[in-house]
């Protein structure tokens, strides 16, 4: 009886843990983005960002932490050139009074990207398939929604093209979060010590919005999360797989 | 044995051109070889396992096993001995060679495999020999003129199946290096002619299962299925 029990139950017991997976993804190109990935060669970041946040149980720490900022910078330069992309970045951690095309070029276009991203809606191109088809079609390659209407931003900065040598721009950062640690008191009931322990506490987010000053559309937005720490092992296949998807 | 790996080759080389065009692997890598710790720890052994990531979210595994285990049996057994009744004894020499080969379905969208979390499906298949000692009787074991003897046995290239099915982590450290942790569910089998049964009816268990034996089998004298849990810890290096 025991044995026919477990027969019956090991399976599912196995699928149920399996399934405790992990993180998410939102990829959306311009439908003219597929005309034009040849041609991106040379993308100029604006300033990487990498920021810590650890929530507390009473309070919040908040840090920009510039270790971790120049080693995403000079990671990003890296994958980029390993992936065939040409990557310019205007690092902000060395910065003095003069430098003007930092606050006069980068500064203000990294602020209008925020704004077309947060305040524009987009118009989606229907999704072709039956419900099977875009469930699993995540097996071969990412779901990836194409904007039939993208955000735009001013055409007054059109002139960086030809100034950096490239139309392309992109806004890139990692968000690190850490939850507290869990309370050990929940160890005097042990099921619920066992649970508390094997919760994330860890959520890495990544996103990268490219723009091209020419067309003054937003080409390409990419969101990911990521439940575990922010690890160079973790971030750089990300970054790596976030130029290919790119150019694909 | 020799089709079988044919058609791993040629499926390979079909394979070969999406491999590259549909998902970005590690940094741009795809294949990996990692060798099993449980098994030199454990029983003597040696495991390989080449992983092909063919898709984004899916890759190809192909793993060969050897296995060299004893199984410790009751020295004396039951006692009880007739004619036609016999029980293996005594310590059991298990060595087994197997291939099994499966596929992982990585659980996380938003890092393509071969990081994170996965589920995989094996199927394995292979050859094992069983040598050890086996007792039988001269008449009724009831009767006082009742004798026990004691022979040797041995059986060779014992086919041998298991399946495995479950879930593992795979964690990947200083670009190249690989860990992977994985438990899963467990069936083995063994193919023995009838000649064989009433000996390997209980070494089934033996074969196959590093872990827990979940199921067992009540006795009998023909083999049965023997069900558990196996533990994997793998190391592994990233190739190209």
């Amino acid at each position: 009886m025991v044995n026919s029990f477990l027969k019956i139950c090991a399976l599912p017991i196995l699928f149920a843990f399996g399934a405790c997976g992990g993180g998410l993804m939102l990829l959306e190109k311009n439908q003219q983005l597929d005309n034009h990935k040849e041609s991106i060669k040379k993308i100029v970041s604006l300033s990487p960002e990498f920021s810590k946040y650890k929530i507390g149980r009473e309070e919040l720490t908040i840090s920009h932490s510039e270790k971790f900022g120049k080693r995403l910078s000079h990671n990003i330069k890296k994958i980029g050139k390993k992936t065939g992309l040409e990557i310019v970045i205007f690092d902000d951690h060395e910065l003095s009074a003069g430098d003007v095309d930092y606050f006069n070029d980068i500064i203000r276009l990294k602020n209008a990207i925020r704004s077309a991203i947060s305040l524009q809606s987009v118009v989606e191109s229907k999704q072709k398939g039956k419900f099977f088809k875009r469930r699993f079609s995540t097996i071969a390659k990412p779901k990836v929604v194409v904007w039939e209407e993208a955000p735009v931003i001013s055409s007054e900065f059109s002139y960086m093209a030809e100034k950096y040598g490239t139309p392309y721009f992109s806004v890139q950062g990692v968000i690190a979060l850490k939850y507290p640690n869990s309370l050990a008191i929940s160890w005097l009931i042990p099921p619920l010590g066992l649970l508390s322990e094997m919760q994330n506490r860890h959520a890495t987010y990544y996103y990268n919005i490219v723009v091209n000053v020419e067309t003054t559309e937003v080409i390409y937005r990419e969101f990911r999360i990521m439940y575990n720490n922010a690890r160079q092992s973790n971030i750089d296949p990300i970054i790596y797989d976030s130029f290919k998807m790119l150019r694909k | 044995m020799k089709k079988v790996l044919l058609l791993i080759i040629i499926g390979c080389l079909l394979l070969t051109p999406r491999l590259f065009s549909q998902n970005t692997g590690y940094m741009g890598r795809h294949f990996i070889l990692k060798t099993d710790l449980m098994y030199p720890l454990f029983s003597d052994g040696f495991s390989g396992e080449l992983e092909a990531i063919v898709l984004r979210r899916l890759s190809l595994t192909a793993r060969y096993t050897n296995q060299n285990r004893i199984k410790r049996l009751s020295e004396y057994g039951s006692g009880n001995y007739y004619v036609g009744y016999q029980e293996a004894i005594g310590d059991w020499k298990v060595k087994s060679s197997d291939i099994l080969l499966g596929f992982r379905y990585y659980l996380e969208p938003e890092q393509p495999a071969p990081k994170g979390g996965y589920m995989f499906f094996n199927y394995g298949f292979g050859k094992a020999d069983f040598s050890g000692r086996q007792a039988t009787g001269s008449g009724d074991f009831s009767s006082s003129n009742s004798i026990t003897y004691y022979y040797d046995v041995s059986a060779r290239n014992v086919p041998v199946n298991q399946y495995n099915i479950g879930f593992g982590y795979q964690s990947i450290f200083f670009r190249r290096v690989v860990f992977d942790f994985s438990i899963s569910y467990v069936k083995s089998w063994l193919s023995v002619s009838a000649k064989y049964e009433s000996e390997l009816a209980s070494l089934s268990d033996s074969y196959g299962i590093n872990l827990i034996k979940v199921l067992g089998f009540e006795g009998g004298n023909y083999v049965q299925p023997a069900y558990g849990i196996n533990l994997n810890l793998r190391v592994g290096v990233l190739i190209y």
